[in-house]
């Protein structure tokens, strides 16, 4: 069975570049827009690894993140950070907050595939 | 009986003796045949005997009475013994004592007057120290030819000079020369150009390298106006912008390079994408082709960003408006805020205080505000907090017991405008102020316990030695100095307008021809009649053979004083300095100076000037004694005896022995320098001649 992956961002570009790349892997993809919305796909679907972006209104990855490692639920749950180049607090943030990795924007498509596969297990 | 009488006495029986005589000679009388010579003979004895007595009590005590009153013009009391006694001169002694009382009366109420001043200029001198102190820019007031004449603490430490006073110097040995010489151009042409400039043309501002270091300078120079007695003198305060000309550098080149770099790709693109664009019907090699050039060139400009967004944040995390504050300080002003509506809870402090570089006021603010917030929302009453220093941050971790806060609990924090803050700060934006996000987790540490984590920017202190602090008192009166072009035109100089360094050395023998050699050198800058306060060389040196214990026993300065003093070869040239543009005074200065001579060549410097010597000049002065070591002219010219066989001691023994010498020169008829070196040049003729008396006289 194919692993599930959400994409967490409000720049519909790179949302669309990121669902071609996991698809292509051959990874089932759902995408979300917000923070509010990323939590109840999360519930909804239980996907296996979340690409969260750092930056979106209602909630930003940070909270999600915390929102997310503060339920036992999920502790199985691989959680990507999109960052912004040359913000290395966030980076920092992230980790701190329970992020397993990170990624920053602009990212080369390959280096995301093989840290979402290096991630999975796989 | 009076002298008057005593004298007609005299005076009268080889006038009757002359009378009888000449009438003898005339013819009608006769006289026994040996009575003439008898007469004449009694006549010779008396006037021999008259002039004996009238030198004896007549002429010398006269001389007497004109030192004691030489003397007492230089503020010496004539002593009884000193005076001349014998009813011959008794009025005119009597006369001298009133006179005496008199002047003196009057010296004390000028003293007095004199000192209630000093104290006043004492005050006003120690006010203006401490307020130099507290500068943090560096000042320096230099003479028209650049001799810096005072300085505060922080030019030394700023110019990294702590070990070496750079009062005395020259501006120019410090920085280059031509920066400094082209803003004093300026300004002098600015004064010229215009009576009434406005004050913002009365400075000029330029970045200038020190010659030691290269550190680069900001300085911002004035003309010291032109009525003050510094007149044509200069003023520079300076602060050390190496730091900052390294950052604007980098910023500017990281943008001129980044343009560059990023207008080819840019371009490529564009192209790319329009002819994509534009030919939809088009072969498919050209559109892989086209399509390759995309991935390519949209590669080479994330390679641009990346690089950029690093240099930027190195750049930006610096910002000027900040300053270096310790985190303990930061920590005590929280402390100090007013209370609000909500009190703080107890701030604990632990670990080592780190250096930041921040805006101290909102940071202290933010934290006041977080942990008011931290009490409220979760009743924390003691807070720790701790500074843990990272790559290139200091974390603030506020620790409390129980959980970390939710992401959304602090953003709404943050979110806040801080109190007292008229532009409604908000937390948020001291953050991003000091490039900074804030977060909450549990701590690792620390089971049951959470922080909240405050990076912030480190300071460039914290990786720095601290500078050993100059407490050399380095201030210095204002003077004015001139340099006469040559000596040729010094030799007409009147001596009162000249400049002097009156100097002694100690030394570790009297034999330099023999390896013995100077260890303490200290001189004293004399001008217009006044030993100037603080313009002083005191500086002991490092023999290269150890100090014979009876030369120890002479100026008490023992091998382990001298162990971790610079040696001759360092100091020789800095009293050079010191004595620029001065005529050397010494006591014996002969000896001093042939100590001075052997190290010239070692040292690389030259002593040309011309030197005086006060004991050929108490020589030339005093006649009547043979007395001239230092402190017998000292007593003698009632100067009071401090530390001698010190050099510092002794140099200012003979500085004011010397001042008091100008006068009674003067009054010799010794006005010029020339005078006065052509006068001494003759007691040394007459001395060596009394030499050379002694030793043919067995």
């Amino acid at each position: 069975m194919a692993k599930r992956i959400l994409i967490v961002d409000d720049e519909p570009n790179i949302v669309l570049s990121l669902e071609f790349l996991m698809k292509k892997a051959g990874y089932e993809v759902a995408t979300a827009e917000d923070g509010e919305q990323a939590l109840e796909a999360i519930r909804e679907r239980a996907p296996d690894l979340v690409l969260l972006d750092v930056m979106m209104p209602r909630k930003d990855g940070f909270q999600v993140c915390q929102s997310i490692r503060e339920q036992e639920a999920y502790k199985d749950l691989r959680i990507v950070m999109l960052t912004a180049k040359g913000r290395d607090l966030e980076q920092e943030k992230g980790l701190s907050l329970g992020a397993d990795d990170y990624i920053t924007k602009p990212f080369s498509t390959q280096d995301v595939v093989n840290k979402v596969r290096q991630l999975l297990g796989e | 009986m009076t002298p008057r009488r005593l004298l007609w006495l005299l005076i009268l029986p080889p006038a009757l003796a002359l009378i009888v005589l000449a009438l003898a000679a005339a013819g009608p009388v006769s006289l026994p045949p040996l009575l003439p010579l008898a007469l004449t003979a009694g006549a010779l004895a008396v006037l021999v005997a008259t002039w004996l007595w009238l030198d004896r009590d007549l002429l010398t005590p006269i001389r007497h009475l004109a030192e004691a009153m030489q003397l007492l013009s230089m503020g010496k009391p004539p002593s009884e013994a000193a005076l001349p006694r014998g009813a011959l001169l008794s009025e005119l002694v009597d006369s001298l004592h009133l006179l005496s009382d008199d002047l003196s009366q009057a010296r004390r109420e000028a003293s007095r007057a004199a000192a209630s001043g000093t104290v006043g200029l004492e005050d006003e001198k120690r006010r203006l120290e401490v307020v130099l102190g507290e500068i943090r820019d560096g000042v320096l007031v230099c003479d028209r030819e650049g001799r810096i004449l005072l300085c505060n603490p922080a030019a030394g430490n700023i110019l990294q000079e702590a070990g070496s006073p750079i009062a005395g110097r020259s501006v120019y040995d410090l920085w280059a020369r031509a920066p400094v010489e082209h803003s004093l151009q300026l300004l002098q042409y600015r004064r010229h150009a215009s009576a009434d400039s406005t004050a913002a043309d009365r400075h000029v501002e330029f970045v200038s390298a020190t010659l030691n270091r290269g550190l680069l300078l900001h300085c911002r120079m004035s003309l010291l106006p032109a009525s003050a007695t510094l007149s044509h003198g200069f003023l520079i305060t300076f602060d050390d912008v190496t730091r900052k000309m390294e950052t604007v550098l980098r910023r500017d080149q990281t943008l001129r390079q980044a343009v560059q770099t990023m207008r080819s790709p840019l371009a490529n693109l564009r192209a790319a994408a329009e002819n994509l664009a534009r030919e939809p019907a088009m072969e498919q090699v050209d559109r892989e082709r086209f399509q390759e050039m995309i991935a390519r060139e949209s590669r080479e400009l994330s390679r641009c960003l990346d690089w950029m967004a690093t240099e930027s944040q190195a750049l930006l995390s610096a910002p000027w408006s900040m300053a270096d504050i310790q985190t303990s300080d930061l920590i005590a002003s929280i402390r100090l805020q007013p209370c609000g509506e909500t009190p703080l809870p107890v701030i604990r402090e632990s670990g080592f205080p780190l250096w930041l570089h921040a805006d101290s006021h909102a940071v202290s603010l933010l934290l006041g505000h977080l942990l008011r917030h931290l009490v409220q929302a979760r009743g924390a009453d003691s807070v720790d907090v701790e500074a843990l220093l990272g790559d290139r941050r200091v974390y603030l971790d506020l620790r409390w017991r129980g959980g970390p806060l939710q992401s959304d609990v602090l953003e709404a924090w943050l979110a806040e405008p801080l109190p007292a803050q008229p532009a409604a700060l908000t937390g948020l934006q001291v953050l991003e102020r000091h490039d900074s996000v804030a977060w909450s987790q549990w701590d690792t540490g620390n089971p049951r316990h959470s922080v909240l984590r405050i990076p912030l920017p480190a300071s460039q202190r914290q990786w720095e030695q601290p500078l050993p602090v100059n407490n050399r008192r380095e201030f210095h009166s204002p003077i004015t100095s001139s340099r006469p072009e040559s000596l040729g035109a010094e030799a007409e100089t009147a001596l009162e307008r000249l400049s002097y360094v009156a100097f002694d050395t100690e030394t570790t023998g009297v034999d330099p021809q023999h390896g013995d050699e100077i260890i303490w050198i200290a001189g004293f800058r004399v001008r217009n009649g006044h030993i100037l306060p603080g313009q002083t060389f005191d500086e002991l040196v490092r023999p290269r053979h150890p100090i014979p214990r009876a030369s120890t026993a002479i100026h008490g300065v023992r091998n382990s004083d001298v162990t971790h003093r610079p040696p001759i070869e360092e100091v020789l040239p800095r009293f050079h300095q010191f004595t620029e543009g001065a005529v050397l005074v010494g006591h014996n200065a002969d000896f001093d100076m042939q100590f001075i001579h052997m190290q010239e060549s070692a040292c690389g410097v030259r002593f040309d000037r011309p030197v005086m010597d006060t004991l050929l000049l108490s020589m030339l002065l005093h006649e009547h004694t043979t007395e001239h070591s230092l402190e017998a002219i000292a007593w003698r010219l009632g100067v009071p005896i401090a530390n001698r066989h010190t050099a510092p001691g002794d140099a200012r023994l003979t500085a004011e022995v010397f001042v008091r010498m100008l006068p009674p020169l003067r009054d010799k008829g010794i006005q010029t320098l020339g005078q006065a070196l052509d006068a001494t040049m003759r007691m040394v003729d007459v001395r060596r001649r009394q030499a050379q008396l002694r030793e043919t006289d067995p």
